[in-house]
């Protein structure tokens, strides 16, 4: 039995992506409005009914027929925009009005605890009332789902085809983000406002829209990311959400809640390690004694550990380490 | 007409009644030193002016017509520019970057054009454009702010405490560097400062600041020479 | 007709929660730490009566009668369940499995209550295991985030319930059971409750009255122990490291170590709450019944809706929000199955009871953002500091009014 098998780094690879896009989108609103939004996964698990949804409704049996491949490109649109667009809903209608009626911090991150919540049980109750044409039923384990399973013959492995997306899609997404944040003048607006909101209201910038479109961005990424896992599992249970949310914090407080590219750094290590270190110690456990042990379901113990020990080491995460000076220690000292 | 005129202003920050019956009056590509001891008031004159403290009663006009209650974005955008003494740049941004965020509300050619003009007057940015605003030298930081405020080509530029936390020499060159605005560009230039005799040496007239009420209002040159003053006050000589 | 037992378990239910609120309110609203982790501070109260105490219980026994855990080896039920196991084997990992904890837990029960000393030393056992394993847990968990902003501190608190109640034992199935059900010890002797069994109405089961009783005791102590904590002067010390972040900073140490003591009472009043739960209300303990929404969700719509930082507010919105929850829960299946039918969904036991569990989540997670917007000081606002207690102050003023007159 090797350490590690090559569809596992992949399954690492695209839990890292899924993480780090999410990761993106929790940071990016927390540094321009200041809020931590609890509510983050379920706009993630939004994008993934949509899609579930969308799926259930168009699918005719003809898997990995062309009509289904469209599918792997509308229904992501899809999802993030309608996820996006719920997320702005939410900083327009009620995060923002709260605030400007002087609620604080700890107001505000129980309203999106409380938005969670509320969201989380209207998508129970809309994959419960929906009837499913194909997989019995649209909440919980069904049998069958609508991933497409790829046959990569170099490396003799079946994947699912939305897991060999989502990490080029990430990898897009991170280059164009960047691209936008950096070139355009609305980009470097938006740097500028989470910087400095005063001077920058002082130069004209809209601050509000910044962080509305903040908002929207966050919020379509995650519905993205979802989007990508309905095609893989066949009933979703929006309580996923509970769970998934804390591995999101990691990623965040690991990549220090201040930078986009330490999120984009945090949310990778943490979905990648949830995947890989179980497998790991778990083959290492079948080589030293030979019987195994069932420490899958563990894995999101890893989320807990690392806000443990980044909190406790490092509270300001990837971003506030001094790589350069890092570096030259361990050039002089190498 | 005076350009800028202040007349009986009241002014402090909610129920903190700081400024007490201020009048002042700056011409054109006049240079005005604010000075006075710790807690004076100084900057709070300058934010009662930028409209960012509360006034509470007294006029505020200029080039003739009365701006008290405007909002800062409006009296920025007839040619007030306020520059702070802090977090006046975006540390996070590059030069160009922050020197295009001055120009935002501008169009996109007028904007080349000024950033160009700028670059040309502070060569020692153009040497710098990529760099983090946060790798700069606190003298040189100042310049890029000051380059920032010039952008928008305003008629006064006001100074809160320059050459705060800058080494002597560093500071004795940005106040000639201020001082030039007014030679190489016609600015009118109010200058808020705790060196005070570095600041009254190129400045044409004074105003000494005393817990909030006018101790001295004249030529620069007088109040340096009154040794009374500047020694109780100054801490000159 | 609601019967009378309905009533009173009711009644003890809503008792857990007032306790709940008062300790959230203790830790969120006088301390300002932003507790997203009540729920494991409640299970582990829970687990105090449960897998914990079940263990100390058959040491005890074992002790007054050593062939206790030798006999299980041979007798039925018990032995296809144990088989060759060690002593030790059985203790840490076979009492919790559910083939021998079903019969287990009752025989156990049987023993402690014939006698009292012995009833007494595991009721002492679980009240002190649930105060210890709160306050331990109540440190653990805050020290990581302690000194850093409250928000870190909500996210490291939220973060250490989910994980350990629904991970650790939700999943690891000897410690507390896991997957399976885990039955709770009845600490109390026989010839109370059948002294008690003969005066209570029919119908009415003399462990409920007991837990009824336990739970207005711990309430009301805990309602005082708390008002006096926050009229002392370090509820005012609390209320100013809320209200002002550079005290934080320039107090930065001491302010950590208030903290971290406020974490430990609070979280022991919620396990300890986790325990009156379990003796008067919900005997079979599950970890993942323990969800955040029940204990962590609705503890905070109640605190919000009456009025943080003030106890007597907090006791009025948990009233409110548990008859109103009881009511949608009886009102909503009636009206619903009218609504379901009329557009045409089939409507069965479990679509009837998720829909009544989401339309009592949402409207509390509505009367959260409704009551922070419209009226976030809550119904009782909280009252401002005074120094001097109010008793000595309304005395004062008697007397100045009486001289004056």
């Amino acid at each position: 039995m090797p350490i590690l098998s090559i569809d596992f780094l992949i399954n690492g690879l695209a839990s890292g992506a899924a993480l780090a896009l999410l990761c993106l989108g929790l940071t990016l609103t927390y540094m321009t409005t200041r809020v931590p939004n609890f509510a983050h996964a379920t706009i993630a698990v939004v994008g993934a009914v949509v899609t579930l949804l969308l799926l259930d409704w168009v699918y005719i049996g003809l898997r990995g027929g062309a009509v289904y491949y469209t599918l792997y490109i509308v229904a992501p649109i899809l999802s993030a925009l309608i996820a996006g667009l719920l997320a702005l809903t939410i900083y327009i209608a009620i995060l923002r009005p709260l605030s400007k009626k002087g609620i604080g911090i700890i107001g505000l991150m129980i309203a999106t605890f409380a938005l969670d919540i509320i969201i989380n049980n209207i998508l129970t109750l809309i994959l419960h009332l929906t009837p499913s044409k194909y997989i019995g039923k649209l909440i919980g384990a069904s049998v069958k789902g609508y991933g497409v399973l790829v046959y990569i013959p170099i490396l003799d492995v079946n994947i699912y085809l939305s897991r060999l997306l989502l990490p080029i899609i990430a990898v897009i997404l991170t280059i164009s983000l960047h691209l936008y944040m950096t070139r355009t003048k609305f980009g470097i607006a938006m740097r500028a406002s989470i910087e400095n909101p005063q001077l920058a209201k002082a130069l004209g910038i809209n601050v509000d829209l910044v962080y509305a479109i903040s908002w929207f961005l966050s919020g379509s990424l995650a519905g993205l990311a979802g989007s990508f896992l309905a095609f893989e599992f066949p009933g979703i249970n929006p309580a996923i959400a509970y769970l998934y949310i804390v591995s999101i914090f990691a990623g965040s407080i690991l990549g220090g809640l201040s930078s986009m590219y330490g999120a984009l750094a945090g949310g990778l290590v943490v979905g990648v390690s949830e995947v890989l270190i179980p497998v790991m110690i778990q083959n290492i456990y079948y080589t030293i004694t030979g019987s195994i042990i069932d420490i899958i379901r563990y894995q999101k113990f890893i989320s807990l550990l690392i806000i443990i020990i980044v909190l406790l080491v490092a509270p300001q995460g990837l971003a506030g380490v001094s790589w350069r000076n890092l570096l030259a220690r361990v050039v002089r000292v190498g | 007409m005076s350009l800028l005129t202040v007349e009986g202003l009241n002014a402090g920050y909610g129920k903190f009644h700081i400024l007490f019956d201020i009048s002042l009056n700056i011409e054109e590509k006049e240079i005005l030193a604010i000075v006075g001891p710790n807690g004076s008031g100084k900057s709070t004159l300058l934010k009662a002016i930028t409209g960012i403290a509360d006034v509470y009663s007294g006029r505020i006009t200029f080039k003739g017509s009365d701006i008290t209650r405007l909002p800062p974005h409006v009296k920025a955008r007839m040619g007030l520019a306020y520059l702070p003494q802090t977090n006046n740049v975006f540390t996070n941004l590059s030069v160009w970057e922050n020197l295009k965020m001055a120009a935002y509300t501008l169009d996109e050619s007028i904007a080349r054009d000024r950033i160009e003009e700028v670059l040309s007057y502070y060569p020692m940015l153009r040497s710098r454009l990529g760099f983090k605003a946060r790798s700069l030298s606190g003298g040189e930081r100042q310049i890029l702010a000051l380059a920032m405020t010039l952008i928008r080509k305003p008629e006064i530029i006001m100074l809160d405490e320059p050459t705060a936390n800058l080494a002597p020499i560093i500071a004795k060159d940005l106040l000639k560097k201020i001082q030039a605005l007014r030679e190489d560009l016609g600015k009118t230039i109010i200058l808020v400062e705790q060196n005070a005799k570095a600041a009254l040496e190129i400045s044409d007239k004074a105003l000494l600041l005393v817990s909030g009420r006018i101790e001295y209002s004249g030529f620069a040159s007088k109040l340096l020479a009154d040794t009374e003053l500047s020694r109780k006050y100054l801490g000159l000589r | 007709m609601v019967e009378l037992p309905i009533i009173l378990m009711e009644l003890a239910n809503m008792l857990v929660f007032i306790i709940v609120v008062l300790a959230l309110n203790l830790m969120a609203g006088y301390a300002g730490i932003p507790n997203l982790g009540m729920a494991l501070f409640v299970y582990i109260g829970a687990f105090a009566v449960a897998g914990l105490s079940v263990r100390f219980a058959i040491i005890l026994v074992n002790i007054l009668n050593p062939d206790f855990i030798e006999m299980m080896r041979v007798t039925p039920p018990y032995k296809y369940a144990v088989g060759e196991s060690s002593i030790l084997d059985i203790i840490l990992f076979k009492v919790t499995d559910p083939a021998v904890n079903r019969h287990l837990v009752p025989e156990l029960n049987s023993i402690i209550g014939d006698s009292i000393p012995l009833s007494i030393m595991i009721l002492t056992f679980i009240l002190a295991s649930a105060i210890a394993l709160g306050a331990t847990l109540g440190l653990i968990v805050s020290f990581t985030a302690v000194r850093l902003r409250e928000d870190y501190l909500a996210i490291v608190l939220l973060a250490f319930s989910e994980m350990l109640v629904q991970v650790f034992f939700a999943q690891v199935d000897w410690v507390a059971g896991g997957r399976y059900n885990t039955w709770a010890l009845t600490p109390w002797p026989q010839k109370l409750s059948q002294s008690l069994g003969n005066l209570l109405p029919s119908g009415v089961k003399p462990e409920l009255f007991i837990g009824l009783i336990v739970a207005i005791i711990l309430a009301i102590t805990t309602l005082i122990y708390t008002e006096r904590i926050a009229n002392s002067p370090m509820g005012r010390v609390l209320r100013a490291m809320r209200d002002d972040d550079l005290a934080l900073t320039s107090y930065g140490r001491d302010i950590a170590k208030i903290r971290l003591k406020v974490m430990m009472v609070g979280s022991s009043i919620a396990a300890l709450a986790g325990v009156v739960y379990v003796l008067s209300v919900q005997p079979v303990v599950k970890a993942t019944d323990y969800t955040r929404v029940t204990w962590t969700f609705i503890p905070w719509a109640m605190m919000i809706l009456g009025g943080i930082a003030n106890n007597w507010g907090v006791i009025i919105g948990a009233v409110i929000v548990y008859i109103g929850r009881k009511l949608i829960e009886i009102l909503a299946p009636p009206a619903f199955t009218t609504i379901l039918s009329l557009i045409g969904v089939e409507v069965t036991g479990a679509t009837i009871d998720i829909v009544k569990a989401v339309t009592v989540n949402i409207l509390v997670g509505v009367i959260i953002i409704l009551v922070l917007y419209l009226k976030p000081e809550g119904i009782v606002p909280e009252k401002p500091s005074k120094t001097l207690p109010r008793k000595t102050l309304n005395s004062l003023i008697e007397k100045f009014r009486g001289s004056s007159s």
